[in-house]
């Protein structure tokens, strides 16, 4: 049927209106305007839409996990897969789970184990991370071994970085935000002293990071209170791209503190277009001697790194 | 690889795929996945011994990892 040009007011019958829109919003009438999923994979990230919540079946029990059914968004397919039930993981890993897009509408589950702590495994393409579950020889051990991104996991843990909302490369763990806001976060939750250099890294305050080509990023490092022994000193907080004092610092904030029974926020914020997409990010406190900050978890040490 | 199977993390692997590339080095990841209605190992990674080119310099070192995939392995 040929189409029809319509004009305002003018009645429309239902057959054209099927010749004319049917189609279109599969984009078989025209794949680069109209196909939706070709919009959801240039305009959308990756993500995970519902479900595909990991737990232990019987904590500190057995090595059993289960997963509710999962609705994700890879390469702007719609993604779904049913349920897990009481999957027996290998003793003594760290299995990575991920959705692998099988570029036909369907996903399958895909299980990566590695060692106890070591550094997180490739992510294969047209995938997405939505887990990690820890396993010691016959358990796994409690809710804080499922790591499904969330900002206060303590496990993995590397050179005394525990894995919190990405692994160890940067990839985003159970990432369910389409606009991919956060890239990343580390935080510390216990007090620092004794820091007498410049530029002293915070060990935990590294964030690796998987930066979109061409985009912006804002990095936060932020301390509940800078505090310094002696009398009247300088203090600095530096953001670094790559190793403190050896990198490129990016941004920073400096105080003087009035004395040892003194101290001050510290906030350092800046905004940065990296050169390449994989880079670490890190958080330094410098002081001449006796510097220190106090952190616990309801006042967190912590660096951030969101996309701009 | 060379007509044996990887068993485990931390085998020692000669691995020859399909298309004649030869990998040297340690597995460090199993991957495993569904493969009509069974869970079987798919692929791993292999440690070349080297450094992740994208993570270069690091403190926590991150390993160069090539994927080798069971089903290229004519071999074994």
């Amino acid at each position: 049927m040929a189409l029809t040009t319509f004009s305002p007011n003018t009645l429309i019958k239902s057959s054209e209106i099927n010749a004319n829109f049917q189609g279109l919003a599969d984009g078989t009438n025209d794949t680069t305007n109209n196909s939706l999923q070709t919009y959801r994979d240039e305009d959308v990230f990756d993500h995970v839409i519902s479900g595909g919540v990991w737990s232990g079946d019987s904590y500190a029990v057995n090595r059993n996990a289960s997963m509710t059914a999962i609705v994700c968004m890879i390469n702007g397919r719609r993604i779904a897969i049913s349920a897990v039930v009481a999957r027996t993981f290998t003793a003594s890993k760290d299995t990575y789970i991920d959705v692998l897009d099988n570029l036909d509408g369907t996903g399958t589950l895909v299980y990566t184990e590695v060692a106890n702590n070591a550094a997180s495994p490739a992510l294969a393409s047209n995938s997405i991370r939505i887990g990690i579950i820890v396993t010691g020889a016959t358990t796994i051990a409690a809710v804080g071994s499922v790591n499904q991104g969330e900002q206060d996991k303590v496990l993995p843990i590397a050179s005394s970085i525990p894995y919190q909302v990405t692994d160890s490369l940067g990839n985003l763990i159970c990432s369910r935000d389409p606009q991919r806001r956060i890239l990343g976060y580390r935080q510390r939750i216990s007090n620092m002293t004794s820091i007498a250099a410049a530029n002293t890294q915070i060990p935990e305050l590294s964030c690796p990071v998987i930066v979109p080509a061409g985009r912006k990023i804002r990095v936060t490092v932020f301390l509940k209170n800078m505090q310094h022994g002696t009398a009247v000193s300088n203090v600095t907080l530096s953001i670094w791209e790559g190793t403190p004092g050896s990198g490129t610092q990016i941004g920073g904030s400096f105080n003087t503190i009035a004395g040892s029974n003194y101290s001050m926020p510290g906030h350092a914020v800046a905004l940065w277009t990296p050169s390449s997409a994989s880079k670490t990010y890190n958080g330094a406190f410098g002081s001449g001697a006796n510097g220190a900050f106090e952190a616990s978890n309801v006042f967190p040490a912590f660096i951030k790194v969101e996309l701009c | 690889m060379a007509k044996e199977k990887i068993h485990a993390i931390g085998d020692k692997v000669d691995y020859k795929a399909k298309n004649g590339r030869m990998t040297k080095g340690t597995v460090y990841a199993v991957r495993k996945a569904d493969v009509n209605g069974e869970e079987k190992v798919i692929s791993y990674l292999i440690d070349t011994g080297r450094e992740n080119p994208d993570h270069k310099g690091r403190e926590d070192r991150q390993p160069q990892q090539v994927e080798v995939f069971v089903d290229d392995n004519d071999a074994a």
